[in-house]
């Protein structure tokens, strides 16, 4: 009998072991997985080649709030939208969100361009709309695109819909790069690029150092010395210092670039004959059109940098906010770039011996 | 009296047996259980397999150079053109089963978009009672030069 009882202590035992080939799905877990990864990947694609058939969006919306105006008001809506409304048709859901970043000029996390916050605002909710049509009420999602030109350099764009990511869930995640539309940044850079190549072709003619190394007139640790003090001053250049009799460095045309974006925007959206109507609303409205645009210029540069002078009139607080922007600019590149210079010389000097 | 012409017979308890009955239990237990955990087992692996072969089904249809994409329903970066979808005809389906290379399956697809954008469309299904294995796809789908919208593509494979 005792055999018998052990016995069946075993069987049990066997079962105990097999229980989990009974109940595991793994495999079939395994594959849910893959399926969810996969669908991220393809609504990311659905993003990309999907065109949103109808959008519009309301330049200077806030403007009109602020004066105290009902943009949606009966009597004003139709002039309202003729005049300062932007329809976009048949654009994909990508073309549509990178629009909306190349035009943000966002710098220090504030959007500088104050005239298309609702091109932001009704982007987001359109991507909300398509997200939820596409994941229903199962999955919660979040979409960001980001536009940064410049590594490192907080300037650029950024939109961000959905909820944020909790960090105990199972996440599925896809992302993919996206061509920016041509602007006024984009072909000065490539200026730039042709400016930077031609002076490192010039200083390796010029400087013997790279030859005088090679033939051992002068020691490694010089020729270290001589690598960083030319890459720095390279980056110095590009950055902040400019090149040649035009002066044309990355700082400056951002900085300018932003402005005249700003200026670009505000004469876009003002620009018709037809435009002053709306301006004679509002100052009809009590407020006077020009002074209201500084002030919410003025408000803007003030947030983002405390140290401007709010009362200074509009041309020296842009003259005060550059200055910050360049010091900004300095103390990235000195505390920032020349370390990673020193180490990139290191690395280069030690590792790859020149031939 | 000699010992074989003793009728007389001694009753006593047979202890083995419900030992016996235990351990047979304990079998019929076991083997239930063997018999179980490969039953599932091989429902589990036969799933897999449908999934994997009506996948591979879907992915040969999706390839831009594959049937479909020879009928120009598969356009480039893998949007589906609705009305070449809708257009084709039963001889294209033979078309397609034969160039595919498939053997062993039949299959036929549903492409879903929204009602107002065309609704749902359906090649080569045929006889829904038999057992279908299906995959999906979110797709874009392109409707004319203005509208691409999202859509989903269905491939049902079952034997034939």
């Amino acid at each position: 009998m005792q055999d018998a009882v052990l016995f069946c202590i075993m069987v049990s035992l066997a079962g105990a072991v097999l229980m989990p080939a009974f109940t595991s799905n793994v495999v079939q877990k395994t594959y849910i997985e893959k399926e969810n990864e996969e669908k991220v990947e393809e609504i990311l694609h659905q993003f990309m080649t999907c065109k949103v058939d109808e959008f519009e969006h309301l330049n200077a919306e806030n403007i009109l709030n602020g004066a105290g105006i009902n943009a949606f008001h009966d009597s004003l809506k139709p002039l309202i939208k003729n005049m300062l409304g932007r329809e976009e048709m048949h654009r994909t859901y990508a073309d549509l969100c990178t629009e909306c970043i190349a035009c943000q000029l966002r710098f220090s996390g504030k959007q500088l361009n104050i005239l298309t916050k609702n091109f932001t605002e009704m982007t987001k909710a359109k991507l909300d709309e398509f997200m939820s049509e596409q994941l229903g009420s199962r999955y919660a999602y979040n979409f960001t695109i980001i536009w940064n030109p410049i590594a490192g350099f907080d300037f650029g764009g950024e939109l961000s819909t959905g909820n944020p990511i909790p960090p105990d869930a199972d996440i599925y995640t896809a992302s993919t790069y996206t061509v920016m539309p041509s602007s006024l940044f984009t072909r000065d850079i490539s200026i730039l690029l042709e400016n930077m190549r031609s002076y490192i072709e010039n200083s390796v003619n010029m400087n013997s150092y790279i030859s005088d190394f090679k033939e051992g007139r002068i020691s490694k640790e010089e020729f270290k010395q001589y690598l960083t003090e030319f890459f720095v001053n390279l980056v110095d250049d590009i950055v902040w210092r400019g090149f040649g009799n035009g002066n044309i460095n990355i700082l400056d045309m951002t900085v300018d670039y932003i402005f005249r974006g700003v200026k670009n925007a505000a004469e876009d959206a003002f620009d018709d004959a037809i435009n002053m109507t709306i301006i004679t609303i509002m100052e009809a409205a009590g407020g006077n059109f020009s002074e209201m645009v500084t002030h919410l210029m003025k408000d803007g540069f003030c947030q983002l940098f405390p140290s401007a002078n709010e009362p200074l009139p509009m041309k020296e607080l842009i003259s005060e906010v550059k200055a910050s922007i360049k010091e900004q600019a300095k103390n990235f590149v000195n505390e920032t770039v020349k370390k990673r210079v020193m180490g990139m010389v290191e690395n280069m000097v030690d590792n790859r011996p020149l031939a | 009296m000699p010992f074989l012409r003793d009728k007389r017979g001694i009753s006593e308890e047979f202890t083995s047996l419900p030992a016996l009955m235990v351990v047979m239990i304990g079998f019929a237990i076991f083997f239930a259980l063997i018999a179980g955990v490969y039953h599932a087992y091989n429902e589990r692996m036969e799933a897999v397999d449908k999934y994997e072969a009506a996948n591979f089904v879907l992915e040969k249809l999706m390839a831009a150079d594959g049937p479909l994409g020879e009928k120009g329903v598969i356009m480039l970066g893998g949007v589906i053109d609705l009305s070449k979808l809708s257009n084709l005809t039963t001889n294209d389906m033979v078309d397609i089963r034969e160039s595919s290379g498939i053997v062993g399956v039949k299959f036929g697809f549903k492409l879903e978009v929204s009602a107002k954008s065309g609704g749902t469309v359906e090649k080569g299904i045929v006889n829904r009672q038999r057992g279908f294995i299906a995959v999906s796809r979110e797709v874009p789908v392109y409707l004319n030069d203005a509208q691409t919208v999202p859509g989903i593509f269905t491939v049902m494979v079952w034997k034939g």
